[in-house]
Order: C-alpha cells, then structure tokens, then sequence
C-alpha cells in the first residue's frame, strides 16, 4: 500500500533527521569547511611537488612541467565528467569502453590507412556522438531497468570495448590527417592544444556546477535521492543528462588519446578508469555522492600526475603506478568513510 | 455595521476511514482568520491522519472541507498548495548540500516555467535567486543570509527556512496563507523553541496557523484556541487563556474509569537484573536512572522526543551513549556492543519488523536460530534432521501459523512474524534482559494478545521486561511498573503493584 | 479472507513463479543453446566438444562461484580476475622450488588477500565496489611486478598442477569435476551451516541480522576470502591448461564473464540469493558463446558485446525489486 510505504520513508527521514539533529546544536562556525578533505590533497601536492624539486633536478624544468601538463590533460577530461557522476552519488566504469568506441569511431572516419574516409572536423563530431550516445544509453539502463550504476556502466564498458574491437576490423587503422594527427601536441598558443582542451572542459565543469541545474541537481541527488524526488527534481531525467555529459567527455579523451598515439587502438583508455577514480577519490569528492567538486578533483589529478611524474624520472617501472593508484583508492576510499562509521551503517 | 469574516477553514464531520480502522471520526474544526489553534493528542488520536487531509495526502471518506467559504475536495498535495494551505511537516524537507535560496526555489510553487530565477536552460540566475529568498524570508521576519548552505545552519533557522517555504507555498495562491506546523519544535532542544514560537506570533499576522506539538505548555502559550484529539474524535475545544490543564489531561485520555490490576501486577519479583544509573547521551537522553527486577515488566511511556527508543537502543547496544553506566545481574558496562549484550544475555526486540526484526527470505526456523542456537545444536553444521525436531517444538509452543519450519517468514502474517521474531531470544538457556521497542504494534488484536502472552511468560519465567509501549492502556494492561519520560528525562515512576496511576496522570508526565 | 491476505497469496504465487523461473531458466537456457550449436554443427557433440566446454569452463565458473559469494552477501569482487591472474604468476613462479606446495600457498594466500580486502569493507563500512576497483589495479600491478611483465614459463614440477587437465572423469577434465565440487561444497555450507546462513541473512537483511547479534564482518570476511581462494584457484586452473602465465593474458578478461555466469546462473545481486549448483550452468552458458560462435562461424570481435549486453539484462532480470529501494 503506498500509505504504508510513504509512511516507511517518513518515518526513516524523521528517524535520520531526529538523531542527526541533535548531534549538532550551535550553529557550526565558518572555520569547520577549512578542514582535512579540502586541503589535505593540495598540501600534499604542493610537500611532494617540493620533495621531488630536491630529489631531482629535472623535475622543476620548464620541460617537465609541460610534460607534466601533457600526462594530465585526458586524466583532466575524464575526472570532470567522473566527479559529476560521483557527486550523484553513481559511479561510471564504462569510460575505458567509451573512449574506445569514440576513438574508433573518429579514426575510421578520418584520414585513415583503412579506408578512403576523410571527414575532418566531421570525424571528431561523430567520435563526440558516439560518447554522447554511450552516455546516454549507461543512464538509460540504469534508470529504466533499474540496476546499480556500477553494473549497468560495467555492461556499457564491455558494449564499448566490443564495439571498438568490431570497429577495429584485423589492421590497425592509422591516422593519416596530418593535422589531425599534430594538433594535440602543437602550441599555436604557447601551450599544447591538448591541454587546452582540458582547461575549457575544467572551466565548462566549474560553470556546471555553480549555474546550471545539472550541476546542482546532480548535488542534491547525491544528497538523499528521495529527498530530492520529494522537492519535484526530476531525478530520472538529471541522472541521464549526468551519465550522457560523462560520456561526451570519455568520447573527448578517446578522440584526444588516439591522436596522440597515431593508431584506433581498443587499449586506448587503457588504466584511465584507475587513475580518474582514484584521483576524484584521492580529490576528496566523496563516494556517496553530495560532497565535493570539480576543483578537488583538478587537484587530485595533478597529485597522482605529479607522483608518476616522479616516479618516472626516478626510472621506477610504470607498473607501480598502477600499484600506487589501486593503493591510493583503497586507502582514500576507507579514510573517506572513516567520518561516517556507525554502528548500523549498511554499505555494501 | 458588523463584517463578517468568515473562517478559514472548516472542517465539517469528516469521517476518514482506513479499512476498518476510523482515524477521523466525525471531527468538526474551525480555524478563523489571524488565528493559531493548536492540536493536542497522544499518539494515535489522529493528529497526523488530520494534517494529513488538510495537506491534499488523503481524503475524506465524509464530510465537508471548506476553506474561505468555499466547499473544496483535495485530490494531491498541489490541490493544498493552489488553495492557500502550506504545510511545515515534521520530517525536514530541505536538501543539506544547497543553498537556502535554491531550497526556496525548489519548494516554490510553479511549473519550472513559470518560476523565475532559472531559465529554461537551466541556468541559473542567482542575484535573482536570492532576491526572492531574501523576499520570502523577510516576509517571516527572518535575517538569514540566502546564499547559506543548509548544512551550515542550526536547526532553528533550518525550521525558519522550512516555514518561509511553507508561506511561499500558501501565498502563491493570493490568499491568506494557512499554515500547518506539525511538530515544528522537536528537532531543537528546549531551550531553542523560543526563537519558534515568536515567529508563530508573527505568523499570525499574515494568516492563520495550525500547531501541533507534543509539548503542552508550548501549544497553550502559542495557540489562540485548542482541540484535544482522542481516538480520531474531537473530545474538547477550549481557549487557551481559560484552560485548566488538568481537564486537559483527562479530556486526552477519556473519563474511564480506574483501571483494574493486571495479573502480573500480583507477581513476586526477583532481585535487580538491570539497573541503570546516570544514563546519558546528548541530544537524547539526559541522567536516566532506574532498575527493573527479574519477572518484572516495566513499561515506558513517552511522546515524541522523549528518548526512551534511544535509550532502549543503547542499552542493547545498537546505538552509543556518552556517560553513566549501567549493569545487567552486576556485571556493570560503561559502554556496550550488540554481541556482548547478547553475550549477557539481553534480547532486544526492534520497533521496525521488516526493515530490523525478521530476515525475509530466510525460513521460520532460520530466524528462530538467528541469535541463539537451538537445543545443543551448537556447532557450525546445522543437520536438518535434529533441528527440524527441536523447531516444531517451539513453533507448536509459541504456536505460530502456519506450523512449517521452512516456509520463508515473510509468508506469515504479522503476528506471526512477531512471535517467531520474540521467540528467537528465548532460545537462549537462560534470558535475563529483553528490550521490546513497540512489540505490540502493527498487530491485530488476536496477535496482541497472543504475542503479550509471549511476553507474561518470559517475565513468569524471570525475564526482566523493558516494554516500551505504544498506548498507555498497553502500559497499564501489561506493566508491573511504568516510568513516564519527556524530552529525554524521567519525569514519573510509578508501581502498579502500590497504586495504579489515572490515564490522565500519566499523561501529565509526557507532554 | 482479508485484502491483506489475498494480496500475500498474490504475492506468494508470483514468488513461486519467480523462484521457478530463476532455478531452471539457466537450465533451459543452456539446453536450448547446445541444440542451435548441435543444429548448426553436429559434428560438436562427436568430438571432443563438450570436454573442451567443460574444461574451457573452469576459470569462468570459478571465479562465478567466489562471485556468487560475495554477491549473496551483497557487494561485489570487482578484483577477482586480476587476483587469478596474480595466483597464476605466483604458482608458475614457485612451481619449479615449492613443488606440490605451490598450489597450496597460492590458495592460501588467495583467501588472505580475499579476507583482507573483505575486512577492509567490512570493518570500515566502505563500497564493495570501490574497495575491490582499488584492489584489482593492486592485483594486477603486482603480477606484472612479479612477472617483470613476461610470461612466466612452467618447466619443472607441473605434475604438481597438471593433473587437473590430463585426467578426466566421464569424459569430463578432472578440473571441471573439482570445480563443481566446489560448486556443491559451497551449496552445502550455503544451506547446512550456520555460517552460510549468516551470508544468506546478510544478503536478505543486514540490519536485522546485526541486530540479532551476527558478525557481518566475519560474514563478509568469509565470502571474500572464498572469492579470493577461487580466484587463486581459477589461476592455477589457468596455468595448468596453458602452461604459461603472463599478467596481460586471459585474467582480466574474465571478469565480466564471470560475473555473467553468476548473474546467468540466477543470483541475484541484490543478495540473498543464489545456487551455486546453477552458476555451473551459469558457467556453461556463458562459455558456449564464444565456443558455440565460433562452431557456427559467428564472428568472435562480438563477444564482449554480447557480454555486457547479456550482464545487464540478466542482472535487470533477477534482481530483487521491492518498493522504497534506492538504486545508486
């Protein structure tokens, strides 16, 4: 009976607002939002940054920190479209299939050493629907046949994957437009396009989140879902709209990571979804969604940059850092849910 | 000349039935223009059931609504929001991690077209936001800054938000609003409900108010005029300059007459099992002492906010307190966990069956063994055969229906499910303590009944008995003792077994 | 009769049709899905084609069954695979020193790594999902440090492993017959124990059952620690059948699949329900794809299409959909 049901849903609200009511009385002074989540992940960017300065002497080259600029711009895109999805209170795993299937896509339709295609600017549009069309269809399944975000987006990244590897045919295709294939690195403005790209999709994340009502509906899913259904947000509605914008943004990395490699590889996504989860995570956007943002996220990119950067000019293998993202995400994921503990907390 | 206002709402023998149950038996209400009038009630009147009609959530099976003359029948909540009535419920309704001026917009009436401040795009103009909200908190006579987060308010302004909203709602229709506070105060502590009740004063100046609450001198300083609720009917309607509380207790809780001991007030009892001392947790429960001896059922009473769930809860374990101790058969605990109270031998019965008693899914015998495992079978393997024995045993003797070991629980009724919840904890050897959160509620009185015996009988057998109950007939109908409490202390004790306390004495105690 | 007791008779009915559904609709599924193989290939059933099945199966259904563990409790193993892949690495390394001890070590330490990540979980009330996302990328970065990421050659002691592919029992690779011993082991525990009951009332109702005084902790670190020891087992099974192990081989693309094969054989992610018995047709069914494609010439770059597609649907399906659930 919905009396009964409605009455559940009251009567676990009430039960939540009771007992969190009285655990803060006074109004909490302004100094309680300058606190570890917001600054840990920045002072600990800025101490490594300095450590490795004096560990070694070609960390702090002009060089370098354009390399650095360069590691992090994709990581950049995708943390962006990841910390919305996140802020929901979902999760997206389907990115590595998604860059895959756009970056394919862009390159079957461009120049290519495959087929006679040569779309240009026509390419990277198509490569851009096909994120937007997996976004979609990842938000699609989760609310309409109502499974966990994790397991409709783990069926979408094995759906891109596939895609990408029919796609992909038996030759590699090569990108033949040659200003296609240059124009992620070149700097006709100083700084490499790429990473250009990255700060407009940052700049269009922060403006998302202050103005728009993606971004502040997204917020206040995040919250209490049911919460936000009782104040008439279309909750069903903004989470497709969230998934579909995480998507074009996993179609924006694919196309800019298959630029740079030169080849429509399916493995060009390949570690991405550690790394942007970590970093969100490591940013201090928390799991359960409502709190955090696109800034801290910026940071926590630029924290796990920074330390493979390290890593790498200190001749240590890439494999650890895979380690280190798969340790940063454990040991984040348990220090984040360490203020929340309760006796009759259910997670699963 | 005389002007005649009419009322702001009538409400005309309205009759609301829920199955077979009457929640609204013929109940006339007046509330005029510029006026609070306050609902009072226990648990169960029908205070929520009539908040809810006015709200648009039900409607009458009965009877007339009429609101500013006119005669209407609400079929949604909107119906209530275009005809001028806001609604402040008791559970918050605004969303922690936004601003207060995009929780005003939310709440503000409109199709998203029509509101202004976000365009169709979505975007969001905030210099207009808050402008509205400045407007429409002003018009409370609150000073919150709009651009606040919601989770970095009190709760007394949070409350203030709540209500700036609730006008927002009933102005939109262009008529004097009417206001429903349900319970506005019980989210603050005491000494906050002040600032509230100002503002309640100031609301009357822009409409009219309904204000329910558990505490009875805060409706008696607010309201104009009240209505005592009992058993879905109205039973007085007094002004509250004039009123003598004690005609009040007594009209809550009905002229009947003394009631009769019950059996179990005749029993001897054993010596402390549980004993309480200083018991605190902030926010919740303030120095509670007390103790109940073995083969003793002492019943606690309270209304909303009186603390005694949570207390319940931490003395089991389920939830913490911060000072006092408290010990079961002497062995005392300055804090305690759920498996070593059970270790203790301590049962503890939860209010909710659903969502936090019985394991739906699992068969009969498998939440009778949940706890305790059953006669001898102690180790991890379980055999079938042995067990299924021992558990028609006990589901002949607690005579649950139907009598299969392996039907899955949520086949069976609700009291049913009640017993074979109850009757997991009485597998243990030997039960000491047993903490039962409303065990009688949601039953059908054969159940009850049923499920009482249950319950006289783990007390005959030596059990020490926490019940808290859900009406003070339970209390009266299954205590050796009861202790009344209000906002988180003790206010009454009492021992049946000396002298059985009026209704309305008790009642004195909760509100 | 009262409304409320129609309506439960109602709902009693539509259980049954449900639980019928979710028993032998897997069964179905793989009968009807060997007869368009046999239609379109007879020749599949002479040879040695179900034995191939059979064998192909093992990781798959292995990792399906610690899966289904973790799934009755609830949460989910998303670092199971990279953790076979890792045993494997493991027990193609010390084979050579450790003999037959070498399987024996990788078990263990498959259940302590299992365990650990599972009291993580547990104790600090965090995501499953999260939790094991972190471990896979744990996982795997160890087996391409222990690997130096080439293949790991297994030259001397394999007896130690292979007899698991070079016996066979009605036709049937020993492995398979021991994998779905574990299958019924672990429909035992799941039914006849009391620690299988804990999994079970966790899944259906972790309130209630922390109230009645049950350690879901322990619960969770049991089932996690079981995944973990399937795992290790699904890498040793790996390394018997190939003789190699390499950290960027089959592992990681076997956990969607397995996955798949636990959905398919019926459990529900919900919790509190699943057969391990089913997840072996489970198994089956979801290794007949690419074997059954490639006996029809269906081309193979589909799988991972159909896999996912097949996740999805199959979760949807057997989900459990009460009213008031909050699907994040």
């Amino acid at each position: 009976m919905s009396d009964t049901a409605h009455e559940t849903v009251v009567d676990q609200r009430l039960e939540a607002t009771h007992h969190c009511a009285h655990q803060v009385n006074a109004k909490p002074s302004p100094l309680h939002r300058i606190n570890w989540p917001t600054l840990g992940p920045l002072i600990a960017l800025v101490v490594i940054s300095i450590a490795f300065t004096f560990i070694n002497s070609s960390f702090a080259t002009w060089s370098n920190m354009r390399a650095i600029l360069d590691q992090a711009s994709i990581p950049l895109v995708l943390a962006m479209g990841a910390t919305l999805v996140i802020l929901m209170g979902s999760i997206d795993l389907s990115i590595q299939g998604v860059m895959a299937a756009s970056g394919l896509t862009f390159v079957l339709l461009s120049a290519n050493s495959v087929n006679g295609n040569e779309f240009g600017i026509g390419a990277i549009i198509a490569g851009l629907v096909v994120g937007v069309i997996f976004g979609a269809f990842s938000g699609i399944i989760h609310t309409k046949l109502r499974i966990p975000s994790f397991m409709a987006t783990l069926g979408v990244w094995y759906i891109g994957l596939g895609v990408a590897t029919v796609l992909f045919g038996d030759t590699v295709p090569e990108l033949e437009d040659a200003g296609l294939l240059s124009w992620a690195n070149a700097t006709p403005l100083g700084i490499a396009n790429g990473v250009l790209v990255a700060v407009a999709v940052v700049i269009i994340a922060v403006l998302i989140m202050r103005f728009s009502s993606l971004g502040r509906n997204a917020l206040a899913i995040g919250a209490d879902e049911n919460l936000a259904r009782l104040n008439s947000i279309p909750v069903n509605r903004y989470k497709i709209y969230v998934f579909t914008f995480a998507g074009l943004l996993s179609g924006v990395a694919g196309i800019l990571g298959t630029m740079r490699i030169g080849n429509g590889i399916v493995e060009v996504g390949s570690g991405q979804l550690f790394f942007t989860t970590a970093a969100v995570v490591v940013g201090g956007t928390l799991l359960s969604g409502g709190r955090g943002g696109p800034l801290r996220s910026v940071v926590g990119v630029f924290l796990l940059t920074v330390i493979n950067n390290g890593l790498i000019l200190s001749g240590a293998s890439p494999v650890y850092q895979q380690l280190i993202a798969g340790i940063v995400i454990v040991t984040a994921v348990v220090l984040a849910g360490l203020r929340q503990r309760s006796r009759l907390r259910i997670i699963k | 000349m005389t002007v005649i206002t009419e009322n702001t709402l009538e409400l005309v023998d309205v009759t609301k039935t829920f199955g077979s149950m009457k929640a609204l038996d013929s109940v006339n209400i007046r509330v005029a223009p510029h006026e609070v009038v306050g609902l009072i009630g226990e648990n169960g009147a029908g205070k929520s059931t009539l908040l809810k009609l006015l709200a648009g959530v039900h409607q009458q099976n009965s009877g007339e609504l009429i609101i500013r003359g006119q005669k209407q029948r609400m079929k949604a909540p909107s119906d209530g929001a275009n005809l001028g009535i806001g609604v402040v419920h008791q559970e918050q309704s605004l969303i922690v991690n936004l601003t207060v001026a995009e929780n005003l917009h939310l709440g503000s009436a409109g199709t998203p077209g029509e509101k202004r401040g976000v365009n169709r795009l979505g975007l969001y103009n905030w210099a207009e936001l808050n402008r509205q909200a400045e407007t429409a908190l002003r018009r409370i006579g609150s000073s919150i800054d709009p651009t606040t987060i919601v989770e970095d308010l009190s709760f007394t302004d949070r409350q203030m938000v709540e209500i700036a909203k609730a006008v927002q709602v009933a102005e939109h229709s262009g008529a004097e609003p009417l206001l429903i506070l349900d319970e506005p105060t019980a989210i603050l502590e005491p000494q906050e409900t002040e600032i509230l009740e100002r503002e309640v004063a100031r609301l009357k100046q822009l409409g009219s108010v309904i204000f329910v609450s558990h505490r009875l001198q805060e409706v008696l300083r607010v309201s104009d005029r009240i209505y005592v609720l009992r058993h879905g009917r109205v039973v007085g309607e007094r002004n509250s300059k004039d009123v003598v509380e004690e005609e009040l207790f007594q009209l809550m809780t009905g002229r009947e007459s003394r009631q009769t001991a019950n059996e179990a007030v005749g029993r001897t009892l054993g010596r402390q099992v549980l004993s309480v001392q200083g018991l605190t947790r902030r926010g919740h429960f303030r120095d509670v002492s007390f103790s109940i001896r073995a083969g003793e059922v002492c019943a606690f009473v309270g209304a909303n906010g009186s603390g005694r769930d949570e207390l319940a809860r931490a003395l089991f374990g389920a939830e913490p307190f911060d000072s006092g101790t408290f010990s079961v058969d002497g062995r005392p605990a300055r804090s305690m966990r759920i498996r070593r109270a059970i270790r203790s031998a301590v049962a503890y019965l939860p209010s909710e069956r659903k969502t936090e008693g019985m394991v739906a899914g699992l068969s009969v015998s498998e939440n009778l063994t949940l706890a305790h495992p059953v006669d001898g079978q102690n180790g991890p393997i379980q055999l079938p055969g042995k067990r299924r024995a021992a558990m028609r045993r006990w589901i002949a003797k607690m005579d649950v229906r139907p009598a299969d070991p392996d039907i899955d629980i949520a086949r069976l009724s609700g009291g049913n499910q009640q017993k074979v919840v109850l009757g997991k904890w009485f597998l243990a050897k030997k039960l000491k303590v047993a903490i039962l959160d409303h065990p009688l509620r949601g039953l059908d009185p054969g159940a009850k009944e049923s499920v009482a015996q249950l319950i006289a009988e783990a007390a005959a057998a030596g059990c020490a008995i926490m019940l808290l109950a859900d009406t003070l007939e339970e209390a009266l109908g299954n205590g050796n003792s009861i202790i009344v409490m209000k906002d988180g202390t003790i206010t009454e004790r009492h021992n049946l077994a000396e002298r059985i306390p009026a209704l309305a004495e008790l009642v004195e105690g909760m509100v | 009769m009262s409304i409320t007791t129609l309506n439960r008779q109602d709902k009693a009915t539509r259980d049954l049709v449900t639980t019928g559904l979710r028993n032998f609709a897997p069964l179905a599924l793989l009968v009807v899905m060997l007869l368009v193989v046999f239609v379109g290939q007879p020749s599949f059933f002479g040879g040695s084609g179900i034995s191939i099945l059979a064998g192909q199966a093992v990781p798959v259904l292995l990792l399906a069954l610690g899966q289904t563990m973790v799934m009755i409790v609830g949460g989910i193993d998303l670092g199971s695979a990279s953790l076979a892949v890792f045993s494997a690495i493991i027990v193609a390394s010390t084979l050579q020193d450790l003999g037959y001890f070498a399987p024996l070590l990788v078990l263990l330490l498959g259940a302590v790594a299992g365990g650990v990540i599972g009291f993580l979980a547990s104790h600090f009330q965090v995501p499953s999902f999260a939790i094991t996302l972190g471990a896979l990328g744990v996982w795997q970065a160890l087996a391409l440090l222990f690997s130096d990421a080439t293949t790991v050659y297994v030259d001397q002691n394999s007896e130690a492993i292979t007899w698991l592919v070079d016996w066979e029992v009605v036709g049937l690779p020993l492995s398979f017959v021991v994998a779905c011993g574990v299958a019924v082991a672990l429909w035992l525990v799941l039914k006849y124990t009391a620690i299988g009951r804990s999994v079970r009332a966790t899944g259906f109702n972790e309130k209630a059952t922390l109230l009645a005084g049950v350690s879901t902790v322990a619960t969770k670190v049991f089932v996690f620690a079981v995944s973990g020891a399937c795992a290790a087992f699904a890498g040793i099974a790996l390394t018997a059948q190939q003789g190699t192990a390499t950290a960027s081989g089959l592992g990681i693309g076997l956990l969607l699949p397995g996955i798949a094969a636990a959905v398919a054989g019926g459990v529900a992610i919900t919790g509190g329900i699943g057969n391990p018995i089913n997840v072996i047709v489970g198994a089956l069914i979801i290794t007949l794809i690419p074997i059954g494609s490639s006996a029809l010439d269906i081309d193979p770059k589909l799988q991972q299409i159909v896999y996912g597609a097949i996740v999805i649907l199959a979760v949807a399906a057997t989900m459990d959909r009460s009213p008031g659930r909050v699907i994040k």
